[in-house]
Order: structure tokens, then sequence, then C-alpha cells
């Protein structure tokens, strides 16, 4: 594996006539928008913004990253790009687990998908080679079921599985795929994209495979510094010390409980008080947990498998119980109960869910059915577990009634009930768990996300929350007009790589670049690694405008900016939205969220 | 007031939380000082040698990180509550 080839091997799939063919990326498109995140919006923007996205006409790319499969740290990540059915803008999400790695030594460095298959479909692909096979046998099952229908065929050694559940192929907008069980490519619906085009699965066989790198020496020297960086014990990266280590994401719900930061029962309230410790890492870590699961070259382990112990789901295995999903299933419902999120999330991997939308599209319902805005019988009250559960499935098959009403998202279904400001959603795609009156910088990057709402787009939080050298006070909004646009660049870099998002707790664009050029061969630097992501970002941003997302369309729910957080230490707080925003597209030379003509050639996009 | 500590911090102290009766008069500093004197080993992630905040925890007083009030200086009533945290992130 040759990594300064990186692009060479992109393999074109045009499902309708059951063909592919391998095409190199232009040379161009890998320079300017270095790989994963980035060269898949280039993609995108080929095949044109004005696309249905659930029509055989969109496209569907994986794109690895010029480090992916490399001994480089944290580099077992790869990009679904397409456009999304669920905010109609252009999205990214990125996997961990092992396929990333496994593509990269089966022979290629990205899939580009085009087209419809007439019949379900996977793609297998080993030794350089890519086969669409009959799917039928697999179709309707559930992703742990066709993991193992795959493993029982070709063999557990050296095998990895992406596939689509059921939610994917009934096109429920926020459908996600996932490898090994449980890792995902959670946001946006890529799922029914993938549903949409009949590809039920990515089937790769391959043996780990050496990076040739022409400075093997300076190659080892740039991932040792990366390396040294992530294991030092002041960072929360540090192996079996730091905090993400040992109690992986979910270490932040107690801190954000006390900050004011953590929404509770739809955002209504900003702390889940006493219950949040009931959902935290702390807890899962002394009762529930049972060993630490890596991605590929990954020493940090921040995932988390646990085991049930008591109680109606005694027994089950499963991996994560991620921030995230404990809060949008947890204390975003009024659910304290550890044990149920843990079914929940499993439910979503299984069936192929993305657990941060079906959690606020459940808040949504449990508020609306306190208003007595849903229909007789289809109400859901707060933290009632059971119902949650049993509910699920109804969701994936979009079953008549509650389930096909919130298959849809929050937006839609709040929309239908003719109340849409009680979905916690920015251009369709619903908030993660950082309430943006106490953290104001991700409120501002929920606001400006390409992708709708996200945390991981800028992820200013590192800042706030003081885990990164920059001091910044959560409850001030001046500023973070130029942070969020300094992040959000960065993080469209590290995407581009694709290197785990984690790894910029340690890291930054210095030890990124120097890993890139030493692994390209060419000279690259810090500066050079902020201007491709500012590149990136905003092509993102041309995508969408294109795609009919123009001025005005960078929004919080009014929750946010006019009813003042409830408790913990941003009592009192509202987002002060509008400053915050005039901040930022000062930084990024916009029009009101619009990239001028202007910016784009400075650029020298596309 | 009640002190509460979370992840590392929590096993170095051994319990969730504990309960301090003070004057009116205490600041951040004193309460560093009296958990460092029962817990040396919590005491070497509160103290910073140099005398300014520490910089892997961050404490929070009603949920507000004394870095963007008074610092060591912050003034504790008896009825507030104050979280030692490492630092955390995630998500």
């Amino acid at each position: 594996m040759k990594l300064s080839d990186y692009g060479q091997r992109v393999a074109r799939i045009d499902l309708t006539a059951g063909r592919w063919a391998l095409e190199p990326a232009p040379a161009d498109w890998v320079a300017k928008y270095i790989g994963g995140r980035g060269l898949g919006v280039r993609y995108l923007l080929e095949n044109g913004a004005d696309v249905a996205p659930l029509s055989p006409e969109n496209r569907l790319c994986f794109l690895t990253g010029p480090l992916t499969g490399s001994e480089a740290s944290m580099s077992g990540r790869w990009a679904c790009v397409t456009k999304s059915p669920l905010t109609g803008t252009v999205t990214d999400s990125h996997q961990g687990g092992w396929s990333a790695a496994r593509l990269r030594w089966a022979g290629f460095d990205g899939l580009v998908f085009d087209g419809r298959a007439e019949r379900p479909v996977y793609a297998f692909i080993e030794d350089g080679e890519i086969s669409l096979r009959d799917a039928s046998p697999v179709w309707g099952l559930g992703i742990h079921e066709t993991i193992a229908f795959f493993q029982e065929r070709y063999g557990k050694k050296n095998l990895s599985v992406n596939a689509i559940g059921p939610a994917g192929e009934n096109l429920v907008l926020f459908a996600a795929q996932l490898n090994e069980d449980d890792r995902a490519f959670g946001r946006g619906g890529t799922g029914a994209v993938a549903g949409s085009k009949h590809l039920k699965a990515i089937v790769m066989r391959a043996a780990q495979s050496r990076s040739q790198v022409e400075d093997a020496d300076a190659w080892k020297a740039v991932r040792r510094r990366a390396l040294d960086a992530i294991r030092d014990e002041s960072n929360i990266t540090s192996p079996r010390k730091g905090g993400l280590s040992v109690y992986g994401t979910n270490v932040l719900m107690n801190v954000t409980n006390s900050i004011g930061a953590l929404g509770a029962r739809n955002s209504q309230r900003t702390s889940f008080g006493e219950s949040a410790e009931k959902i935290s890492g702390e807890y899962v870590e002394q009762n529930l947990l049972v060993s630490n699961p890596t991605c590929h070259a990954c020493p940090v382990a921040c995932k988390k498998e646990v085991e049930i112990q008591r109680g109606p789901w005694a027994g089950l295995r499963m991996e994560s119980v991620e921030y995230e999903p404990a809060w949008s299933l947890g204390a975003n419902c009024d659910n304290d109960d550890v044990a149920s999120v843990a079914k929940l999330i499993d439910q979503c991997n299984d069936l192929g869910l993305d657990p941060i939308e079906l959690g606020n599209a459940y808040s949504m319902w449990m508020e609306a059915t306190e208003r007595g805005w849903v229909p007789e019988g289809e109400g859901l009250a707060w933290g009632d577990r059971d119902a949650m559960v049993a509910l699920v499935e109804a969701v994936a098959r979009r079953e008549k009634g509650v389930g096909e009403a919130l298959s849809q998202g929050p937006t839609l279904a709040a929309q239908e009930l003719g109340h849409g400001e009680i979905a916690m959603a920015v251009k369709g795609q619903a908030i993660p768990a950082y309430d943006p009156r106490g953290l104001k910088g991700m409120g501002l990057g929920y606001a400006t996300s390409n992708r709708g709402a996200c945390h991981l787009r800028a992820y200013v939080a590192a800042a706030e929350l003081g885990v990164v050298p920059i001091e910044v006070d959560p409850l001030a909004w001046r500023g973070k007009g130029e942070l969020v646009k300094t992040f959000q660049d960065l993080h469209a870099f590290s995407d581009s790589l694709d290197l785990c998002k984690f790894s910029a707790f340690a890291e930054g664009a210095e030890e990124y670049a120097q890993q890139y050029a030493t692994a390209m061969g060419i000279a690259f630097g810090a500066e050079d690694a902020m201007r491709a992501g500012e590149r990136i970002y905003n092509l993102e941003r041309h995508f969408n405008n294109l795609a009919g997302h123009g001025r005005g369309s960078d929004t919080l729910p009014a929750r946010f900016t006019e009813e003042p957080s409830s408790e913990g230490g941003s009592a009192g707080h509202v987002s002060e939205l509008e400053p915050m925003l005039e901040e930022y597209y000062a930084a990024r030379g916009w029009r009101e969220g619009v990239v001028p003509e202007a910016k784009l050639r400075e650029l020298e996009i596309p | 007031m009640t002190i509460r500590f979370y992840a590392s911090l929590r096993e170095i102290v051994g319990r969730k939380r504990v309960e301090i009766t003070s004057s009116n008069e205490v600041v951040v500093e004193d309460l560093m000082l009296e958990l460092a004197g029962r817990w040396p080993k919590l005491g070497e992630h509160l103290i910073d040698p140099e005398g300014g905040l520490p910089r892997r925890v961050n404490i929070l007083v009603e949920g507000r990180n004394i870095r963007w009030l008074k610092g060591l200086a912050t003034p504790l009533r008896a009825h507030q509550g104050v979280d030692i945290f490492p630092p955390a992130a995630g998500g």
C-alpha cells in the first residue's frame, strides 16, 4: 500500500448497469480536497447539487483518506458522502472500526456508487476486484444477522461488513449504516440513500497491508510525535489514564449536566439533575463495563462494551453507551434507566437508525403528547422506556401511525403536527447533546454546520470545556465566530485525512500536516492544512447554496434564543446567535451564509 | 457545602461527594487546601506549585468554572455546590 498513490484506486460503480471501473480521482482534486470528506464533496459537486436524494441520480461515495489503514494512530476511518435525504444538504458521516482500513488493504481508496440496482445487491471486494452479488438472502434482516450471514459465508478472518438494516431498506430519513455491529455512519440518512440504491452491504476481505512511504525514517518520526501527544498523560486520550480512554465519551454527562448544557425533556430544561449520574460514563464503568474494544490503529480505546445485568434486557452485550445516545434517549427523553438506553442503542445499531435523531424524534413527540397535540392513542409519555423500546421497530419499518410519522425525523413530524417549533433541529437534522445556551460556541457550530445540526463539524466544546489549551468562556459569545471557523476548518482537514476526530484532543494542524506531507512525499505545512480545510468547508457551503440553502438558513430553534436556560451554570442564559453569526460571516467572508464568487476564486473552488 | 468528584478524581477520593461545613468567609483556595490535606494524592491535582489555577482540573462553583469567576479567590457560601472534574470531552 503505497500511501503517495492515494486517489489512484477509486472505483466507479454503476449499480444500474451492474458494472464497475477503476478511475483515478483527478490529481488536482486530491491536491485541493485531500481525500475522505473533501474529495467526496468534490465528487458530489460533479454530480450536481439539485438531485433528489433518494433518486438513482444521487451519488453515494465511500472515501478513505490518505492515511487510512496506515500505521498512523487513529487512522481507521472513512467518510460516506452523499446528498442527505434528511436535510437536502451535502452530508458526510464517518465510521470507525475496521472497514475503512480493510477497503484500503483490499486495494481501493474509495467507492463511488451511482444509479440503482434492479434487485438488492452487495458489493464483495477482495484483491483489487469488486463483484456485485445478490443480497436477497439478507434483505430484510437486521444488521447483526446480516453480518453473521456474511461471516458464515466468507469466514470471520480478515472480513469486514458495512451494512444497512430495515430502516435503510425502508428509506427512513435518518437511517444509518454500521460495521462491526456497532460502528456507524450515523448521521444524515446515508443508510436511506444506500437503501434507495438497493445496496445492502459492502463486504471486504483483506489481510493487513503495511504502508510504503518513501522516507521511512521520517514517517516513523512523525507518527511517533503524534503518538506521543496521544499518550501524554495530560491529555484525555492517554491510554487507560485519560478520561476518554477510561470512561469513553460518556465521561461528559456529568460535566454538561453541571454547567447547564445538558438538555432534558426536549431541551425544555438544561440539566438532568441528580439523574444524570445514573446514565453517566462513571456509572457505566463501575457497573456494566466488560471490555474496551478498539478501532484500527487506536491506542485510546474509547469504545466500551457493556453487559446488562438485571431486568428485562439482562444478558444484552453491546457497545457503546456513548454520550450522544445516552443523552438523546436518556436525559432528553427524561429516561434515567441506563439498561433501557443500552437496549435502545443496540436496537438502533441492529435496525440501522441514527440514535441522536431517534431520541430527538421521541422527545419532540413526548412534548407534543404533554401539550395534547398528538392524535388520540398515539401519545408517548416522558421516560416511558418500555414504550420507547417497543416503538423503535415501528419507526424502522415505517408502520402506519407514530412509526411512519417519526421515521421522517423530528422536523417533518413536528411540522405535520403544526408545531415545527418543538423540533430541536437545524436544516432538518436534530441537535446533539450540547445545549447552545450553556456552550455558546457549540450553538454557533450547530447553526453553521454544513450538514445540519452537528457537534463534530466545529467541536469548540474542546476549548469551551478546557480540554485543549485555549481559554474560552462557554457563556461568552464574543470571539466565537472566529473560533468556530478555525475549528471547522481544522476538522474539515482531519476528516479528509481521515483521522478520528478525537485525535484533535492531542494533535493539531502541525501534527496532521507533518503526517500528510510525509505520507504523500510533498511539502505541506500547518498553514496549508488550514487553507485546505477552509477550501473544503467553502466547497460544502457552495454545494448547499446551489442546492437551495441560501441566506437565512443558519438558524437555531427559537427555544435556544428566546427561552432562558433553566438551571446549572448557564441558568438565565440564551444563545446570542445573531451577533455570533455576524462575527462568523465576517471571518468567513460570506454574505449571510452564501459564499460569494470572489471567495470561491480566492480558494480556487471548484 | 457539597463537594462532588468525578471520573478519576472520584476514584482517588473513594466516594462521589463529601459535605464540608465552613464559615461564609471561605474562598476556593481554602477549600482546595483542606481537600489536599485530607487526600494528599488529590492535592497533587488541585494545587498548582506556582500558586495558579490547577491546569488539569476544572473546579466549578454552582456550575461555573472558577476560571471565569474570581479564580482561587472565588468566595464560597454554605449552600453552594462545588464540582471537581478532570478534563472531559468526546461525543
